[in-house]
């Protein structure tokens, strides 16, 4: 019994004596597992393991992705959004498609997580750029890429060349060309931006699509217009640096190198070209609607079109018509350019000498001029109003009204004129508006 | 052939009374039941989710039976030596392992199909679901945009629910007999296809198990099923060890060893990626279309007929083996 006692002591001592270190050096080595990061985010976060895991996975990459899929919308989450660590889930997003290279919303979501939320853009779209060359056929990832290096990188280059993959797809729909036509304008690309909106113009037409129509023709005048006042800054800028001093009338620009014998097309011979093909193939063209803010042809501009009649034999679209009605609507002018929405170009007088204002505020339409001086007179109406309550009569002068001298120069060159008496305040160019 | 036909019948009886069966049948059936769970932790594709875990469900464990019933089938015979009482009656050796054999791969089949219907059931029950079917029927348009609930609400909730489950049965029954829904598309080809590649690999196992032990030829399967699957990894490891080396004739030392083995090797070992059309399944083949350059991929019957030639080169060589093995 006593022995019996004795021994079982022992053998619990010894238990205590082997069992207490055992112990001790798991809670060691669990500390270490505590400051180290789990399993997966060491090996197959830390790098690029999509190569070595498809291997692994045995064919079953595919659900491998899935997995990693489910993970990865996890750590979106946790690592993301709550860390800030946006690298390993990259590098999640890699291994998916490098384990099914054909899951599209790996790429669109791996680039809105990274790029959008984590603003790591440059890793987004490489994401989508692997993916844009895995799927082929899909117009998607190249569009998000073009959106992304444009509105997030600013990088037009890189935009436009994400916008000419893009258009190659054969599902894209048909506003994207637009959006890239959108892209070459803003580059300086005008023709290429022009055909596309006349290509897309024409097709509106054929299709009887008014909204389209619409959409089309505002994209075709807006090209015009950037190329005509692309040329006519080239002018600006060499009449000041010939004169030493701004232009005081646009007619001065006329002269200038930069608007000699240039080709252009002009807003007025595109709609004759148009109405007259239209005609010929007994549509009614352009939508009345849509004709105002157009600058039309006259009777005889129609009269000169001649229609290219191998173009036109035994045809009933529009749309084969684009090229000859593209080659047709250029020619070699010299001088101000049409300004496509019917009314001319001016110079904005009250915006030129100050050093300040943007260089596209100087030249503009006449109607647009016309509205931002309605709309200067307007501020200054409501501001003497506002000081006439104050007072209890008209006050005497601007001076009065604005503490300090009312020095805006007219736009058009004509000058403000105010009457204390009455407190009217108007334009001498408009003394109605 | 009647022989082969009968040895085949009762190896599937055989492998039918096998729990291990059962374990496996039952794994795979919750796997592909939870896929459907799985697939609402994902914001987008859920049923590519679906579709993956359950086809890849019936592929693996089609491989797991074929490894842990198919290597043990000609073993029982000779251990319990019940070999005697068949190789005694008129019957040819080739005669028995044909039958083992044919025996097995409708036992696989058999589970595979029994999978299949799962998987099709699950992916149509979820899509009545994802639809407003349920909602339409439970809060009817009483007036135009005004919606009242039906009277007994919950009783033709859940009545909706089991008529669902029997119409997907249903549904998933008549797949396999070619009926097909834009969610089942092209799915029964990637399962028939799974069931050639599968052929071989029991070809395989009936091969290792006439000359060894049912471990060692789980493993040799198991390997084999491996090597199938790298096959077209081991070319272009190959490839690359030539490139990295600046071409085939700058190749030295081990080098040399190594590409010639991989080259060769990728000869005799099965291409198990022939036989996978998963990715061409979920993803659609427009999707995965390549430009021609890269030249046209091993074409359908081409497949079928390697997958066929192959088959029946493994069985002829296990024959010969077993023709020559003696039971003493």
């Amino acid at each position: 019994m006593k022995r019996g006692l004795i021994t079982n002591i022992i053998l619990f001592l010894l238990f205590a004596a082997f069992f207490t270190p055992a112990v001790l050096i798991q809670r060691r080595g669990l500390e270490n597992v505590l400051k180290n990061p789990p399993f997966q985010e060491t090996w197959l976060l830390s790098s690029r393991s999509g190569p070595m895991l498809r291997l692994m996975s045995l064919r079953y990459d595919m659900v491998a992705a899935d997995f990693l899929w489910l993970r990865a919308i996890q750590s979106f989450g946790g690592r993301g959004m709550t860390n800030r660590d946006w690298k390993p889930v990259y590098n999640m997003f890699d291994t998916i498609t490098e384990l099914d290279p054909y899951f599209e919303q790996a790429y669109t979501f791996g680039n809105l997580v990274i790029g959008d939320e984590g603003g790591q853009q440059t890793e987004g779209l490489k994401l989508l750029r692997k993916g844009m060359f895995n799927l082929i056929r899909q117009y998607r990832i190249p569009f998000e890429g073009m959106y992304v290096a444009q509105w997030s990188l600013r990088n037009l280059d890189m935009a436009r060349w994400f916008g000419r993959m893009t258009v190659k797809r054969p599902d894209m729909p048909d506003w994207v060309p637009r959006v890239v036509a959108y892209l070459e304008v803003q580059a300086g690309e005008f023709f290429i931006g022009y055909r596309q909106f006349l290509s897309n113009l024409l097709q509106a037409i054929d299709a009887e699509d008014v909204a389209l129509q619409g959409i089309a023709l505002n994209k075709v005048r807006e090209t015009i217009d950037k190329l005509n006042m692309f040329h006519l800054m080239q002018a600006y800028d060499e009449y000041t640096t010939a004169t030493g001093a701004p232009p005081g009338r646009i007619e001065d620009l006329a002269g200038m190198p930069a608007l000699q014998n240039v080709e252009m097309p002009r807003m007025s011979q595109v709609m004759a070209l148009i109405q007259k093909y239209a005609r010929a193939q007994g549509k009614q063209g352009v939508y009345e609607g849509w004709k105002d803010g157009i600058a039309m042809p006259t009777p005889d501009q129609i009269a000169a079109v001649e229609l290219v009649t191998t173009a036109t034999e035994g045809q009933t679209r529009m749309l084969p018509l684009e090229g000859v009605i593209f080659q047709q609507s250029l020619d070699k002018r010299t001088g101000i350019p049409e300004e496509p929405h019917g009314t001319r170009y001016v110079l904005n007088l009250s915006k030129i000498g100050y050093p300040w204002v943007q260089k596209d505020e100087l030249i503009l339409s006449a109607a647009k001029l016309q509205e931002d001086l309605a709309g200067l007179l307007k501020g200054v109406r409501d501001a003497i109003a506002e000081r006439k309550k104050e007072l209890g009569r008209n006050p005497r002068d601007l001076h009065e009204v604005f503490y300090t001298d009312f020095n805006t120069t007219e736009p058009f060159g004509g000058k403000f004129n105010y009457d204390p008496t009455t407190g009217n305040f108007t334009s001498s160019t408009f003394p109605k508006l | 052939m009647f022989k082969v036909l009968a040895i085949s019948l009762n190896t599937f009886k055989e492998a039918v009374r096998n729990k291990v069966l059962y374990f496996l049948l039952i794994f795979a059936i919750l796997i592909i039941v939870f896929s459907s769970f799985i697939s609402d932790l994902s914001i987008a594709a859920p049923d590519r989710l679906i579709k993956d875990l359950g086809l890849a469900s019936i592929d693996f464990f089609g491989f797991l039976i074929a490894v842990f019933v198919g290597v043990y089938l000609v073993y029982n015979e000779l251990d319990k030596k019940t070999i005697y009482t068949i190789v005694s009656k008129p019957i040819d050796r080739y005669q028995f392992i044909l039958g083992k054999y044919f025996g097995l791969l409708i036992t696989i089949l058999v589970n595979m199909v029994i999978m299949s219907i799962f998987l099709f059931a699950v992916l149509y029950w979820r899509e009545t679901f994802a639809s407003d079917k349920l909602s339409n029927l439970l809060y009817p348009e009483v007036s135009s945009g005004k919606r009242e609930a039906i009277a007994n609400l919950q009783l033709h909730y859940y009545w909706f629910h089991v008529q669902t489950f029997f119409i997907a049965i249903g549904k998933a029954v008549a797949t396999l007999f070619g009926y097909s829904e834009a969610v089942t598309a092209g799915l029964l080809r990637v399962i028939a296809f799974s069931a050639l590649g599968l052929s071989i690999i029991t070809a395989f196992a009936i091969f290792y198990s006439t000359f060894s032990t049912p471990t060692l030829s789980a493993v040799f399967t198991s390997l084999t099923f491996v090597i199938g699957s790298l096959s077209e990894d081991i070319v272009r490891y190959a490839e690359k060890l030539a490139e990295k080396a600046g071409g085939l004739a700058a190749l030295a030392g081990a080098d040399v060893l190594k590409y010639n083995f991989a080259t060769w090797a990728v000869q005799i070992v099965p291409n198990l990626a022939y036989f996978d059309k998963r990715a061409e399944a979920i993803h659609g083949p427009a999707a995965m279309e390549v430009p021609a350059i890269l030249g046209p991929t091993l074409s359908d019957p081409w497949a079928v007929a390697y997958g066929l030639l192959y088959t029946a080169g493994i069985l002829c060589l296990a024959s010969l083996i077993f023709n020559r093995r003696n039971f003493k």
